[in-house]
C-alpha cells in the first residue's frame, strides 16, 4: 500500500488542540492504531511505527513531570509570569505533553516525578499545577 | 565522488559588531577567499545563512554578498538550519562539489542580534524550536536545554561543578582566540556565584548572544591544488541526521538521537575510529550541551563527560581536547556562522596559527553542529593535508 492511499488529513488542527484545552477543558491528542503510541503534537505519520493511520483521542488531564526547568528569563509573551516552571508532563495514559506551572518559582517547588494536573486558565499555554 | 577541501576560512571577533550583517558576510567572504589562493571568479556557487536576517529586515542574502564579491552572476541560496545552519550550507557546498556540479564554493554564515533588546533576543532564539507545541506553553531556549540538563543530572548526578568545569575550561581557551566574544578566564567561584538563567543552568553555562560572521571556501583539489596558499584541510566526512522535534514527543531526555546518528555516519564515512580524533569543535550553547555531545557521539560512555571534563581529560593539554576555540560558550554564537566559525578553529590549528590553544600535531579534527535542542545535526571530519 502506498502513502498516498494511506495518507489521512490531520484529527486536529493547532487551532483546534488549543481551543480543546482552552475553552473545553480537554487535552486531546492523536493514537496510532497499529502501535498505540499517543502523541499531542502534530503528526500525520506515527514516529514509531511510521503507520498513517491515526486517530485523534482524548488524553488525560493529569500526570506526573518527567523533567522541569525555572524561567527567569522569558520570552516576550511570558514577561509578567516570571520566574515559572516549564514541564515535560507525562499524562496518565502516556502522551507527554509541555506545560507551565506559574506556581512554581524555584526548584524548591518542584522535582521530577511529581504529581500534577492541567488548570483551566485565561493565560496563554497549558497550565498545570501540582497534586497537593 | 571528488574530494572537497577547505583551501580558506575567516571570521571577524564575535560580539557586539557594529553596521549591519550584510557588511561582515562580505568582508569575511573576500578574507577567506584571499586566504585559500582562488578568485572570486573561481566561486561556483555561495551558500548563504542568515537563520535571524529578517530582524535587519533583510532576507535574499546571497545576491548582496555575491554583487559585494563582484561576482553577481554566480547562483545562491539561504541555507537555514537554526544554530547549524551554516554547517548545513558546508554540507550542501561538499555535496555539490563531491558530485562534481562545481569545482569552488563559499560558505559564509552571519547574524547580527544585539540591535534587539534581550527580550527580542530570547523571543528570536526560541523560534528554534516547537512554538506551537513548545515555545506556547513556557519553554524558552535555555529552558528546553535546562530541561535537559535537570533529567541528565537527576538520572546521572551530573553536577554544577562538572558543568562550571567546561565554562571555565572553555573561557580559558577562549582568552587566547583573538575572535572570541570573552577573552578572560573566569574561576569557578564565578560560575557558580552567577545568577541563575533557567534552573539549573546559570548565566555561565549559556553562550551569549553575539554578532559575528564566518566563511568558508571549499575546494575540488584536482581543479585548485596548484592555487593554495594554506595547509588546507579534506573533509573526509560531512553527515547530516535529524531527532524528532519537540522534547516532549523524545523517549530520552539526557540524549540528543541525531548527534549520534551524524556522528556514526561520519566516523563511517571517513573510514576512522573515535581514538583518530585528535580534538573536537562540538556544539556548546549551554554546557549540558558539550556533555551531551562528548557521550552522545560515543566519546565518553553516557553520564562520564561531566566527570571527564573536571578532570581535565577535554581541556587544550588533556586527553581528548574539545573546543580549543573557547566553543560557543566563550568564542561566541552568532547562530548561523557557528558552524563555519568551527570550520574556522580547525583551519587556525592546521595551520599553526591556534597560539597558546594549539592541539599539538593535530591531524584529524571533528566539528559537531546542533541545530536547536538537536531537530537537527551536522558533523564533519576534517584531516589536516
Amino acid at each position: 500500500m502506498t502513502m498516498s492511499e494511506t495518507a489521512v488529513k490531520p484529527q486536529y488542527t493547532i487551532n483546534e488542540f488549543e481551543h480543546a484545552y482552552q475553552e473545553d477543558g480537554k487535552i486531546i491528542g492523536q493514537e496510532c492504531t497499529s502501535c498505540h503510541h499517543r502523541m499531542a503534537t502534530q503528526i500525520l505519520v506515527c514516529v514509531k511505527c511510521g503507520s498513517s493511520k491515526l486517530a485523534s483521542v482524548q488524553l488525560a488531564t493529569e500526570g506526573v513531570v518527567r523533567s522541569f526547568s525555572i524561567q527567569n528569563v522569558p520570552s516576550d509573551e511570558f514577561i509578567n509570569d516570571a520566574p515559572y516552571a516549564y514541564a515535560l508532563v507525562q499524562l496518565s495514559d502516556g502522551a507527554v505533553v509541555s506545560g507551565w506551572l506559574p506556581e512554581a518559582k524555584s526548584e524548591k517547588d518542584i522535582e521530577i516525578g511529581d504529581k500534577v494536573q492541567w488548570k483551566k486558565s485565561y493565560k496563554v499555554g497549558m497550565i498545570f499545577e501540582k497534586v497537593k | 565522488m571528488e574530494e572537497v577541501w577547505v583551501a580558506g576560512a575567516a571570521m571577524n571577533r564575535f560580539g557586539k559588531v557594529p553596521g549591519m550583517g550584510r557588511e561582515m558576510a562580505a568582508n569575511v567572504s573576500l578574507e577567506a577567499i584571499e586566504k585559500s589562493g582562488i578568485s572570486p571568479k573561481d566561486i561556483g556557487y555561495t551558500f548563504i545563512s542568515n537563520a535571524f536576517g529578517i530582524s535587519e529586515r533583510q532576507a535574499h542574502l546571497g545576491p548582496l554578498i555575491n554583487t559585494s564579491l563582484g561576482i553577481p552572476e554566480v547562483p545562491s541560496a539561504t541555507i537555514e538550519s537554526a544554530c547549524s545552519s551554516s554547517s548545513a550550507a558546508l554540507h550542501e557546498a561538499f555535496v555539490h562539489i563531491a558530485g562534481g556540479f562545481i569545482d569552488a564554493a563559499l560558505v559564509v554564515g552571519v547574524e547580527k542580534l544585539s540591535h534587539l533588546e534581550t527580550l527580542a533576543a530570547t523571543s528570536y532564539f526560541a523560534m528554534g524550536a516547537d512554538y506551537a507545541f513548545e515555545s506556547k506553553n513556557g519553554a524558552t531556549f535555555p529552558g528546553l536545554y535546562a530541561t535537559l540538563a535537570t533529567a541528565h543530572m537527576k538520572k546521572y548526578g551530573t553536577k554544577h561543578e562538572e558543568l562550571g568545569a567546561i565554562a571555565v575550561k572553555n573561557h580559558v581557551n577562549a582568552s587566547s582566540n583573538p575572535h572570541a566574544h570573552f577573552q578572560k578566564p573566569i574561576s569557578m567561584e564565578t560560575y557558580l556565584n552567577s545568577p541563575m538563567v533557567s534552573f539549573p543552568l546559570k548565566l555561565y553555562d549559556c553562550c551569549p548572544f553575539s554578532d559575528g560572521a564566518a566563511a568558508v571556501v571549499v575546494v575540488n583539489p584536482a581543479k585548485f591544488k596548484k592555487d593554495l596558499k594554506e595547509v588546507p584541510a579534506a573533509i573526509r566526512a560531512s553527515a547530516r541526521a535529524g531527532s524528532i522535534a519537540a522534547l516532549q514527543d523524545r523517549t530520552d531526555l539526557t540524549a540528543i538521537p541525531a548527534s549520534r546518528l551524524a556522528a556514526d555516519k561520519a566516523l563511517h564515512q571517513a573510514k576512522v575510529e573515535h581514538k583518530d580524533i585528535d580534538f573536537m569543535e562540538v556544539h556548546d550553547c549551554f554546557t549540558i550541551a558539550e556533555v551531551l555531545a562528548m557521550e552522545d557521539m560515543g566519546f565518553f560512555a553516557k553520564g562520564t563527560a561531566g566527570k571527564a571534563a573536571a578532570e581535565g581529560q577535554t581541556r587544550v593539554d588533556g586527553k581528548l581536547p574539545v573546543n580549543p576555540s573557547g566553543g560557543l560558550k566563550a568564542k561566541g554564537h552568532p547562530v548561523s556562522a557557528t558552524g563555519a566559525a568551527q570550520i574556522v578553529e580547525v583551519m587556525e590549528q592546521f595551520n599553526g596559527r591556534a597560539g597558546k590553544r594549539e592541539v599539538k600535531g593535530a591531524e584529524y579534527a571533528l566539528a559537531h553542529n546542533v541545530g536547536a535542542t538537536g531537530g537537527s545535526c551536522s558533523v564533519h571530519i576534517l584531516q589536516r593535508v
